[in-house]
């Protein structure tokens, strides 16, 4: 589990928020430039908060009284940013081996459960966007993350891909039983893939 | 040594000095926060807006014999001025700025979300900019090497007031065309002239087809 009570100032905003990120997705919604974004690269450690903590169970992340900030590289947070954002100049083996924290029986376990068997020798760059996707939430996987973090996963996808991704990932999760922030703007999205949901008005987080 | 393979050795260990050196500060330029960023980035390309004859002139008053740091080296062994190594270290120099800006402008392209995955899955600095950062810059880093070692090829103004005009030691090819002009030998320095332009002319081309990908074909950008 993660508890976080933090508060990022960024250019045009005071994001902060308060909350436990428990196993199942918490489906998080609001505007842009709310603080979506922001909540889920403070809790990967790619952003330093002013104030509060983050911790995962009893290990703290970040903690401003304390001076402490673990770096992303020791978090093991599996992040997935908006777009596709995968390695193209890297084949599909090796985008997702590229952490080095998991191992052959995981690997085979990713490549079977992701459909990604055949294309593992080809360049991640001329899969379509829907293979990217599973590509980014594998090699998130590979990593043997304790939370997953993702920044409006499906937004890069056209709508006829978009239902049938998301019941995939959805399910996909469920299986590695693990919290999940699942950042999306769209309402509906949330309601259908949410365990819990949150939302962010005015850079302040609710119903958390 | 003819001044066509001198220019061509001068050249290659200059585009070594320049490769090694470009990469180094791009990356610390990119991972650390320190002031004097800005300062450090117009004192590197300073040498592409000043006449080259200027940044000769600077060299020479740091590297003569004359003052400290000259003395200490030439008691190491190691000339610079009047010798090849002042011809290389001003053709390193003159070149540097066409490979840093390029390269630079290459990375700061790479969107940030890519290295920020990469951090999340543990990899070192290090390991992102060797595995991520250089390999989807590698168009900028093989176009600004192909412009700074064209432009080492050409370096006149900063060689001559440095390195001399040393036949066979720091004759490299623009010295030997002004050489060859001083005394009459108009048909010699045609010669080189068109070596030179056409060694050029094939380095510029090949930027063109990195770039734009057709080396025959001139498209309209729409």
């Amino acid at each position: 589990m993660i508890y976080f009570d933090i508060a990022v100032q960024r250019p045009t905003i005071l994001v902060q928020g308060k909350g436990t990120l428990d196993v199942g997705i918490t489906a998080l919604t609001g505007a842009s430039g709310n603080g979506k974004s922001t909540l889920i690269k403070s809790l990967a450690g790619l952003i330093k908060p002013k104030a509060g903590f983050i911790k995962q169970d009893e290990n703290y992340w970040f903690h401003h009284g304390q001076n402490l900030f673990v770096k992303p590289q020791a978090r093991h947070v599996g992040y997935m940013p908006q777009g596709n954002i995968i390695f193209p100049h890297m084949s599909v083996l090796h985008n997702i081996t590229y952490s080095k924290r998991g191992d052959e029986p995981l690997l085979a376990h990713i490549l079977e459960r992701l459909q990604l068997e055949r294309y593992s020798h080809t360049k991640a760059g001329n899969l379509s966007g829907g293979e990217q996707q599973r590509v980014a939430l594998g090699r998130a996987l590979y990593a043997k993350p304790c939370v997953l973090l993702l920044d409006e996963p499906l937004s890069a996808l056209d709508w006829t891909l978009r239902h049938q991704v998301q019941a995939d990932i959805v399910a996909i999760i469920k299986e590695w039983n693990i919290p999940c922030l699942w950042v999306t703007h769209d309402e509906e999205e949330a309601k259908a893939v949410g365990d819990y949901r949150w939302s962010f008005e005015k850079g302040i987080l609710q119903g958390s | 040594m003819s001044p066509l393979w001198l220019s061509l050795e001068v050249a290659s260990i200059a585009l070594c000095n320049i490769v090694i050196g470009g990469l180094l500060l791009c990356y610390m330029l990119k991972r650390y926060r320190f002031p004097g960023k800005a300062l450090i980035d117009s004192i590197v390309t300073l040498p592409l807006v000043l006449p080259p004859v200027v940044v000769g002139f600077a060299l020479l008053l740091v590297f003569t014999p004359g003052n400290a740091l000259g003395a200490w080296l030439e008691t190491q062994g190691w000339q610079v001025v009047f010798s090849k190594a002042g011809a290389i270290l001003a053709s390193s120099i003159i070149g540097f700025p066409l490979f840093y800006q390029t390269v630079r402008a290459a990375l700061g392209s790479i969107d940030p979300a890519v290295e920020d995955v990469a951090r999340t899955l543990g990899a070192s600095e290090w390991r992102i900019f060797f595995t991520i950062s250089i390999p989807l810059a590698w168009k900028g880093i093989l176009t600004g090497s192909i412009l700074a070692f064209s432009r080492a090829l050409g370096e006149f103004g900063a060689t001559i007031l440095i390195a001399g005009n040393i036949p066979g030691v720091t004759r490299t090819m623009p010295l030997a065309i002004y050489s060859l002009v001083e005394f009459g030998d108009y048909t010699g320095a045609f010669e080189l002239v068109v070596y030179i332009c056409a060694l050029t002319l094939g380095l510029l081309w090949t930027v063109h087809f990195i770039t734009k990908g057709s080396l025959f074909h001139y498209q309209e950008e729409r």
